[in-house]
């Protein structure tokens, strides 16, 4: 009846009442770990079914009929990259989960409401049907203004109402650009030309159905007919991108007002410069675990989001605007690796570092190359990883220090060496080292870009530069920290991470290691949605 | 649509008849000696409102005279209506318990109830005015409900007198309708005009709408909201925010519906006033809404655009699913309102004041309470997954479709798109309320210790979040209704 | 020119015409709440008026509609100027004070 994946969705929210509803301080974590853990098997499964069993289709589909006369559905569903991005949700938040394992305040609360923003995240990778796309993507909202309002830093509130403030700003447009499609859409539905090439890709029983819809071909033709009923299926609005094209709203091309809502959303989650400046106060002000699942998960929402609503449904804008969107990525990436530079605060020099790398997916995506499509989603998944690492090492030494401050720092290799070597790892990881899976998801992303037409070949010379600064940075702050003499004798007593906190570490530890050696697996996975991605957008060229 | 043959079956209005009966009950126990008594008085409101519901839920159609009208609609508005007085009831049986004026407050939420009724079912001016001076006289009463505070008082004498200047404006337009066509029902008036509406009978029109755009706060008849809903006490101001609107609405959708040529209704000039009249409201109650820094009157702003909301979808009328898509709103707004209301009520018995400084905290003392209280006003925030998005949603598309469609009026999409951006200004004034009670710090405690919130408004609260997050994520809902009118 | 004899609808609506402007100019611009009120009053009366005149005038010589309703408008305006006075006196009891320029804590 609930397939797997409507577990992920239905099995946090019932985690949560339960973790409310119990006065307890021991079982909340144990639930939260436990959610965090189903949503990364299911998507564990799914991420190397489609390593080894490679298709643009979608798998563990599944529709339940939510409104028949808004022809909405909650259907959800994944390829290759919604498998990879619900297999990094589901470790980011054990691991997250872990991290948090002894906190204190209202532990209830506090677990519940991270179990509500793993199903909204879950929701959001999973979704086929744009409106409970749009749900999931303001429902993360609910539980992060208390998470990081209530439960954060000193400055907690600024942080929290300006997140919050900024991202429903951003997505409020999307909603327009919803009920925009729906009306422009006739009631009957409408008939659109689909290349023998998308049926092949997608299609599950060999042409006969393209997405639970008849296709009917003319003999020999390599063009067939479909026939899209009215309404909010991801797949359905993408076969009607030409419609969109040239449907007028007030005025404006309707695909020109969508993309650019759709887009103003995401780039505010990415976040790209100059919507990014929520995001140092997000992570200085938050918990640990906050952080973690923030720079982990959350900031991939946008990227996703541009993957899976913008480049599908508005293709021809894509194509107009992907330039200047590689600009915004290289402004990010210069940006961020240059203000990451002259941090003190650790959360703030990685929150920066984030901004930085998350351009490399912007520039990916915006190079309409395969292979730079891929290198952004890779790039997405091990910023996930080595991010997440690089916050549960400044929440060990803030937990011993009680300050996050470089220059309060030093020499803390002598006490703390597990520490010092992991914090060496992250930092290589997050340079870019190859070998570590930072560098392949760069190195497909420039790729892409030196490949690409016009002017991406001088945004990825200049974007190159940043690796240079990010090492500097990186390799700077662990020598400020864990190397040299010690400064201040009381860190001598410092315990080293204990089995609770390596726990938290080693698998994303791990990941990198064998996903910088051993890319093939994700890139196999993600390789054919990708591709069919760009054949559909080139397509619109047509 | 036009009434079927007049009879004078008065078994139609026996939910009217168990209010009635109810206030004369409510009277009758005042009048006896003792506490118990008077306590019994909100429990003996909401045994009526039970009973007028039970006879709403399967009611039959017909009309009265050419008075009353009883239609899906009406039973869809009297349920509602009924609804909304009982959880208001309810929630005073609690926290007004023991008080000696018991009596008078369920006399005068019921009074509002019944007024209500009268106007929702309203297909004639008399009843149509004679309910909103009812709804009136007891709002003004139950707004200056609160022992000669000082605030109260102003409250209410500033209600009572825009109010009756907003009666005798309405009666002016009334009089010279009925002076130019000779009718005072909406079927006659409507059979006068068929031929073409002169100006003279527009402005009368204009001029008799005006009680009903008093009572859902249209600007510029918003003045009064601010003011007296920051004076008078939060309870009732839940049920005076809530009730009346939802009247209003269907008065005005049965106005449209038979007083007023359908060719009229859809001529675009009617429908770009309309949604003009709905962008100023949304945008004026959004702006000056950030500008608050008193609870009450934060949520009095966010009335004025919820009102302006439904109006929007009245102005994609003729046809049934605007006048669906305005009644899944109000069923929207309703739970999460009441519950917001009766939320700053407790509060406000607690820090003696609605003021966001003096709320400072609040959630450190009363978790739950403030817990819910945010939900609700996320809720009216138009959140997903809570009610308040579906309610704009199926607003938005409506004025959506009707003004993308081949013959519609750009000025319903430009609307749209205005409430749209205020939805995310107004959204803001709602976070300095969240702000206020869940982020800010606690001010150090006097040691007083907490009332305990009574058991009837826990009922009360837990139905009205229940309904929230269910009505969230029931996107059927909005075609369920339009079947059932 | 107009007459004024009381077979003609022109002279009630003129006296009521009048009653109503005079009742905005009061309710629009009078400090003293019972001045407010007064103007209330006249904008109520004014419009009893006009329902008597056009029942008399315009509607059916069976027809009662006018005369009813000019009842129901002097019935309820009663109550109302009754509830008025009664906040007024609830106001005066705390300010000893009906200026409405005065009692001007609420506001933004």
């Amino acid at each position: 009846m609930i397939g797997p994946l409507l577990w992920c969705l239905v099995a946090p929210l019932l985690l949560a009442a339960v973790c409310l509803l119990l006065r307890s301080a021991v079982w909340p974590r144990w639930l939260a770990l436990a959610g965090s853990l189903l949503t990364l098997a299911i998507g564990g499964y799914a991420l190397l079914d489609f390593a080894q069993h490679p298709g643009a289709d979608f798998r563990l589909q599944q529709s339940l009929a939510w409104s028949p006369d808004f022809g909405a559905n909650l259907a959800v569903g994944v390829d290759g990259m919604g498998a990879a991005m619900l297999f990094l949700s589901g470790l980011v938040t054990a691991m997250a989960t872990i991290v948090a394992w002894r906190h204190e305040r209202s532990p209830g609360t506090y677990h519940a409401l991270v179990l509500l923003l793993l199903a909204a995240m879950n929701g959001v990778f999973v979704a086929l049907d744009l409106l409970v796309f749009y749900v999931s993507w303001e429902a993360v909202l609910l539980p992060m203004l208390p998470l990081v309002g209530v439960f954060g830093g000193p400055q907690r509130r600024y942080a929290a109402l300006k997140f919050f403030a900024y991202t429903l700003a951003g997505s409020v447009t999307m909603l327009a650009m919803l009920l925009a499609l729906w009306s422009v859409t006739p009631a009957a539905g409408r008939s659109v030309l689909v290349p023998a090439s998308t049926i092949a890709a997608y299609s599950i029983d060999g042409g006969a159905t393209l997405h639970g819809l008849p296709v009917l071909r003319t003999a020999d033709s390599p063009i067939a007919t479909v026939h899209v009923p009215r309404g909010f299926d991801l797949r359905h609005l993408a076969l009607q991108a030409n419609a969109w094209a040239d449907a007028r709203f007030l005025g404006w091309s309707l695909a020109a007002f969508g993309f650019l809502a759709v887009l103003l959303a995401c780039l505010v989650k990415v976040p790209a410069v100059p919507l990014h400046t929520w995001l140092p106060h997000a992570h200085v002000q938050a918990p640990t675990a906050v952080s973690v699942l923030l720079a982990g998960v959350l900031l991939k929402l946008g990227v996703y989001g541009l993957y899976r609503v913008a480049w599908p449904l508005f293709p021809s804008q894509a194509i107009e605007w992907a330039p200047t969107l590689g600009v915004i990525a290289l402004v990010g990436i210069l940006w961020g690796a240059y203000a990451a530079l002259g941090q003190r605060d650790l959360k703030r020099l990685v929150a920066y570092s984030s901004v930085s790398h998350m351009g490399f997916c912007l520039l990916g995506l915006a190079s309409m190359t395969a292979v730079g499509a891929i290198g952004g989603l890779v790039q997405a998944v091990t910023h996930g990883l080595s991010s997440s690492l690089l916050f549960v090492l400044v929440g060990v030494v803030y937990d011993r220090a009680h300050h996050r401050d470089v220059a309060g720092f030093g020499g803390l290799m002598r006490p703390m060496p597990r520490f010092a070597w992991l914090l060496l790892v992250a930092a290589l990881a997050g340079a870019g080292l190859p070998g570590l899976a930072g560098f392949v998801g760069e190195l497909l992303a420039l790729l892409g870009a030196f490949t690409a037409k016009g002017s991406f070949p001088w945004l990825a010379a200049i974007a190159t530069l940043s690796v240079v600064l990010s090492a500097a940075y990186m390799l700077w702050t662990v020598k400020r920290v864990a190397f040299g003499p010690l400064r201040h004798a009381e860190h001598a007593t410092f315990p080293d991470c204990d089995r609770r906190e390596l726990a938290a570490m080693l698998p994303l530890v791990v990941l990198l290691v064998v996903l910088g050696c051993w890319p093939a697996p994700l890139v196999n996975a993600l390789r054919p949605a990708c591709e069919a991605l760009l054949m559909h957008v080139q397509g619109a060229l047509r | 649509m036009s009434l079927a043959a007049a009879t004078t079956d008065f078994s139609l209005l026996r939910p009217e008849a168990a209010l009635a009966a109810g206030l004369c009950a409510i009277l009758a126990a005042d009048l006896l000696p003792g506490s118990r008594t008077r306590n019994i008085t909100p429990w003996l409101g909401l045994l009526a409102c039970a009973l007028a519901f039970t006879f709403s839920l399967a009611a039959p159609t017909g009309n009265v005279g050419s008075m009353l009208a009883i239609d899906g609609l009406t039973n869809l508005a009297r349920c509602l209506i009924l609804a909304c007085t009982a959880a208001v009831l309810l929630a005073g049986a609690g926290e007004r318990r023991a008080r000696t004026d018991q009596g008078a407050w369920s006399v005068s939420v019921l009074a509002i109830g019944l007024g209500a009724l009268l106007t929702a079912a309203a297909a004639n001016f008399v009843p149509l005015w004679l309910g909103l001076e009812l709804i009136g006289l007891a709002s003004y009463t139950l707004v200056a409900f609160r022992g000669g505070h000082r605030l109260a008082a102003e409250a209410g004498m500033k209600f009572v007198l825009f109010g009756g200047a907003a009666s005798g404006l309405m009666l002016f337009g009334i009089s010279h309708i009925f002076g130019i066509t000779g009718h005072l029902d909406f079927v006659g008036i409507g059979a006068a005009v068929a031929t073409g509406m002169p100006v003279p009978v527009v402005v009368a029109l204009a001029f008799a709408s005006i009680g009903i755009a008093y009572k859902l706060t249209l600007v510029p008849f918003h003045f009064y909201s601010p003011d007296v809903y920051q004076g008078a006490p939060a309870l009732s101001v839940a049920v005076v925010s809530t009730v009346p609107k939802i009247a209003a609405v269907a008065a005005l959708v049965r106005g449209l519906q038979l007083a007023v040529p359908t060719s009229f209704v859809a001529t675009s000039a009617v429908a770009t006033a309309l949604a003009t009249a709905s962008a100023i409201s949304v945008l004026t109650a959004a702006f000056l809404a950030v500008a608050q820094r008193d609870a009450k009157r934060i949520l009095a702003f966010s009335g004025i655009g919820h009102g302006a909301i439904v109006l929007l979808a009245i102005a994609c009328l003729p046809g049934d699913d605007a006048t669906a898509a305005a009644g899944y709103y109000l069923l929207t707004y309703a739970p999460a309102n009441l519950g917001a209301w009766l939320c700053l009520s407790i509060l406000e018995r607690d820090h003696a004041s609605c003021e966001l400084t003096a709320l400072a905290g609040a959630g450190s003392r009363r978790p739950v309470v403030t817990a819910l209280l945010c939900v609700f006003l996320f809720s009216l925030a138009g959140v997903p997954p809570l009610a308040g998005f579906l309610g704009k949603w199926g607003v938005l598309q409506q004025a959506f479709a009707h003004g993308l469609a081949a013959d519609g009026t750009t000025a319903l999409v430009v609307a749209a798109l205005i409430t749209v951006l205020a939805t995310a200004v107004a959204a803001w004034s709602y976070l300095l309320i969240v702000r206020a009670v869940l982020l800010a710090d606690a001010p150090p405690t006097n040691g007083k210790p907490l009332l305990a919130v009574a058991r009837p408004s826990v009922v009360v609260l837990a139905v009205c979040t229940a309904a929230v997050l269910w009505l969230g994520l029931w996107l059927a809902g909005l075609p369920a209704i339009a079947r059932a009118l | 020119m107009l007459e004024f004899s009381p077979d003609r609808l022109d002279a009630y609506l003129a006296i009521s015409t009048v009653l109503f402007a005079a009742g905005v100019l009061a309710a629009t611009t009078r400090r003293n709440a019972i001045g407010l009120l007064i103007g209330l009053e006249l904008l109520l009366n004014a419009a009893a008026l006009q329902f008597a005149a056009y029942g008399r005038f315009r509607a059916s010589a069976t027809d009662p509609q006018g005369q009813t309703a000019a009842v129901f408008v002097i019935v309820v305006a009663a109550a109302e100027a009754a509830l008025a006075l009664a906040m007024l006196f609830a106001v005066y009891k705390t300010t000893r004070d009906v200026d409405l320029e005065k009692t001007r804590e609420l506001r933004s």
